[in-house]
């Protein structure tokens, strides 16, 4: 009898097969893990690169300050103090190719450690990538101008559309920066030296008390820097001019040399080498006084005046000698002062002569309490404080949106310093303090339903070209809010905004800029075309929903303090 | 006696059973594989786009340091922009033009007339220094531009010079040189951006830019000594492609896997270097399309690289008289 040999039953085939099926499925999920590991390499080759041109744009950022308000009338009054030296302050112009994402958005984002929640929390910005970018630089001034983008230095081309879903932010607590200048006086001021006196430099000579206050006022009435191009061909005139400025300098009781009939020419400082050490503050060597500065500039520039063509020639025949004499003793003192006086802001620092060194450290005094500017916007400003007690300070020389030159305030800037012990710019530092992260995750944020409905996010006031009083203190087309370009202009989110005056500040106010309409464009409450299409776009995803975002790549990076450039 | 057992065969039902999960299975299998298989070639066309990718942006990143694409050294057949008035042209300095801008010497200070209008009229500044001073340090910034600019040209001057540098001097007649001031009988010169009056690098590229190329086309139309106007290149004395061109012309293509299979993406890299905006720019755009989708992708990054200053002296071509 044969044995009976069972075969499977159905269930054991059954589960065989679900087995089988196991298998599979596992195997055919491995290979979207594959896919999705290569997405992350993609975004980490874009993320790099992206790194990689925000710290370049972030350490030779070109500093211009073209149509930009530098200085007011009071502290608290200058949009020019927010000039970024923090690299996330920098993000938020648009020409770096990162936009803010809105937090509300932003806020449904979740991600390891929740680092995205707290940098929010802490007051920080997510950033994402813009849909439009430069490919070759940029010039800040004409990135918003639809007139001029097209042909500007880098056209702009579209971002890789997956490239949007990467959000970047910078982590770590921002350092207290250095002021770019006083914010009631831009300086430093420059001119040409030798050059004639300017009018600003008489207001300095008075506020100051400088001696020989005559000699200078009657020198300047013969010429000065609005006078001496009618007067440059008048021989009497200039041969007048010399006479005074010789005057001048002979008064300050500079030290001489004689050039025979012709006069005296003002000898060079003294090597600093052969000053005793430490320089005592009286050595004129050292530290030349600014009138002293100011009054040789003049002869040099009236001495050389009077050997231009359109004169006859001196008939002393010396008179060249004493020219370059005159001219090389003004060059000499302009430089020593310039170089040993950093805090002295009586004399502008020679245009002939420019260095980076030669901006004196400002920055608030966040440990004194805040003062009220006291122009009716409610606005307080902390005061400012300095590696020295500047002097000789003169005042404002700027103008003032439309409404003429700013009010002297020179007492303004005389009470605007804090407690200077409190300076702390030039202390040391631990490596710690100075280190931030640019952090850079993957997430779809375009797939939320609202992620082009919801409004823009507000921004530092300073950024605008309308300061607290209406007053428009800078270029619409240097001023604006980071994703203007993509806002929507009005509820229908047909079309997106476009500036009104895409030109200079010659145009003066515009009525359309005191309009509801134009407030909600201008300030994105319709929303932002934030994905470039040029249409209103909903993702699939309800907003009550939340994403994780998947960590990307992240680099250190020393956070500097005072304006600075590798190279220009 | 007994019968032998009965050997039963599968019932109709059984069969049907069976065919139905094998057809089931074989067709889980099937979807299976072409699942993996989609996913597999994804993963591959992915990997292999991604390698593209990392290699162009290598490439870029490499050519922006070391400008190899300019200059091989040792390689005389592949140092093309080393003819005289070129980027990479020898260049020797004249025994008082050092490469030294110490503001503290007085041999670097700039002497002319600066505040209103750069002629004699004004006053004979020409007398404190010029190009053939009796004095070295009155001859010395003279010297050194004209020796920047006539060997290695406008890119180079704006690379060389620092930021503070006033673009100006006065020649043997006590001029400055048409080259250095706005005329109409030297459009897009120098000074183009800088009327009469001297200009800093800041006034010089408000709306000027510089840059160097290899394309034969801008070389013969003399790229080295011509600035570009940024804000679109048209205006009198452009020549008719240049101001269609413009800018974006002078970006350099990088050979980039030419023996590449046919099947594999396309990778191209275009670099450039110019001076402009009130900056220098090193930028690249490295492209991948794919010959299959037709798909492109496009990277764009600037970063701080060697200037042209660093990679002529990595090369020993500035030779600087003795101390």
């Amino acid at each position: 009898m044969h044995p009976i040999r069972p075969g499977f039953t159905l269930f054991e085939i059954a589960i065989s097969l679900v087995i089988i099926a196991i298998a599979i499925v596992s195997a055919g999920l491995a290979y979207p893990a594959g896919i999705k590991a290569q997405h992350l390499a993609r975004f980490q080759v874009y993320a790099g690169v992206k790194m990689l041109e925000l710290m370049d744009h972030w350490s030779n950022d070109s500093h211009t300050r073209w149509e930009r308000q530098t200085e007011a009338e009071r502290i608290g009054q200058c949009t020019f103090m927010r000039w970024p030296v923090d690299l996330d302050r920098m993000l938020e112009n648009p020409v770096l190719g990162l936009l803010p994402l809105p937090h509300a958005l932003a806020s449904r984002i979740d991600s390891d450690d929740d680092e995205i929640a707290r940098l929010l929390a802490e007051g920080g910005t997510l950033f994402f990538v813009a849909p439009r970018i430069y490919e070759a630089g940029f010039d800040m001034r004409v990135s918003q101008d639809a007139d001029h983008e097209h042909a500007a230095v880098g056209a702009e081309s579209a971002a890789p559309t997956e490239s949007q879903t990467l959000v970047f932010a910078v982590l770590g607590y921002a350092q207290q920066n250095a002021l770019p200048n006083h914010p009631c006086v831009a300086w430093p001021y420059f001119e040409f030296y030798p050059a004639p006196a300017q009018p600003w430099e008489r207001d300095s000579w008075r506020l100051n008390a400088w001696p020989h206050l005559a000699e200078f006022e009657s020198l300047y009435d013969a010429v000065n820097g609005d006078t001496y191009h009618a007067k440059h061909a008048d021989p009497a005139a200039i041969d007048d001019y010399v006479a005074k400025a010789a005057a001048l300098v002979s008064a300050l009781g500079l030290p001489m040399t004689p050039h025979g009939a012709i006069g005296d020419a003002p000898q060079l400082p003294a090597d600093l080498a052969t000053v005793p050490v430490p320089w005592p503050a009286t050595a004129i060597d050292a530290y030349p006084r600014p009138h002293q500065v100011l009054a040789m500039r003049f002869l040099a520039h009236a001495v050389a005046a009077r050997t231009g063509s359109a004169l006859p020639p001196h008939p002393d025949a010396a008179f060249a000698a004493y020219a370059d004499a005159c001219h090389e003793a003004c060059l000499a003192w302009a430089m020593r002062y310039a170089s040993t006086s950093p805090y002295d802001w009586g004399a502008p620092r020679p245009l002939n002569r420019q260095t980076c060194f030669d901006f004196p450290l400002l920055e608030y005094d966040l440990f004194s309490p805040p003062r009220a500017v006291g122009d009716g916007t409610g606005d307080v400003s902390r005061p400012i404080i300095a590696g020295a007690q500047p002097t000789n300070h003169g005042q404002a020389r700027g103008v003032y949106g439309w409404g003429g030159s700013i009010p002297a305030n020179a007492a303004e800037i005389a009470s605007s310093w804090g407690d200077h012990a409190h300076f702390n710019l030039t202390e040391r530092f631990a490596a710690a303090e100075r280190t931030r992260r640019l952090a850079c995750w993957s997430v779809d944020w375009r797939s939320f339903e609202d992620c082009e409905s919801v409004a823009s996010d507000p921004c530092d006031a300073n950024m605008h070209f309308l300061d607290s009083r209406g007053v428009c203190v800078s270029a619409e087309r240097s001023g604006y809010t980071p994703d203007l370009k993509y806002h929507f202009s009005d509820a229908t989110r047909t079309a997106t905004c476009r500036q009104i005056d895409k030109g200079t500040m010659m145009s003066g106010p515009r009525a359309a800029w005191d309009t509801a309409a134009f407030k909600e464009a201008y300030l994105g409450l319709h929303g932002a075309d934030r994905n470039g299409n040029g249409a209103f776009d909903r993702g699939p995803l309800p907003a009550s929903s939340r994403l994780r975002a998947t960590s990307v790549a992240a680099v250190d990076f020393y956070d500097r303090r005072l304006i600075s450039s590798l190279r220009n | 006696m007994t019968s032998p057992s009965p050997r039963h065969g599968f019932t109709m039902i059984e069969v049907l059973i069976a065919v139905a999960l094998g057809l089931t299975l074989c067709a889980s299998v099937a979807a299976a594989l072409r699942i993996c298989s989609q996913s597999v070639a994804m993963v591959n066309r992915l990997s292999l786009e991604n390698a593209m990718m990392r290699s162009g942006v290598a490439a870029a990143l490499h050519d922006l340091d070391f400008w190899e694409s300019y200059d091989v050294p040792g390689d005389p057949t592949r140092q093309l922009l080393d003819a005289p008035g070129e980027p990479f042209a020898a260049l020797t300095l004249p025994a008082e033009a050092h490469l030294d801008f110490d503001q503290s010497d007085g041999q670097n200070w700039w002497r002319g007339l600066g505040c209103t209008m750069n002629r004699a009229e004004y006053g004979r500044y020409a007398a404190f220094a010029r190009i053939d001073h009796p004095l070295a340090e009155r001859r010395r910034l003279a010297l050194l531009y004209r020796a920047i600019v006539d060997t290695l040209g406008y890119y180079a001057f704006c690379d060389y010079a620092p930021a503070n540098t006033i673009w100006s001097y006065y020649d043997a007649s006590g001029v400055v040189p048409i080259e250095f001031i706005a005329s109409s009988a030297a459009p897009k010169n120098l000074g183009w951006d800088c009327g009469d009056s001297p200009g800093d690098l800041l006034m010089v590229l408000d709306g000027g830019a510089f840059a160097l190329t290899r394309d034969p086309w801008y070389r013969a139309n003399a790229v080295s000594h011509r600035q570009f106007f940024l804000w679109g290149a048209t205006g009198a004395g452009w020549p008719a492609e240049w101001q269609h061109r413009g800018l974006h012309g002078c970006a350099d293509r990088l050979a980039t896997m030419p023996a590449r299979p046919a099947h594999w993406p396309e990778l191209a890299v275009l670099i450039r270097h110019f001076t402009g905006a009130y900056r220098q720019w090193h930028t690249a755009t490295v492209t991948v399309a794919s010959p299959i989708t037709g798909l492109r992708q496009k990277l764009h990054l600037a970063t701080t690289s060697t200037t042209l200053r660093g990679a002529r002296r990595m090369r020993g071509l500035d030779r600087e008289p003795p101390p």
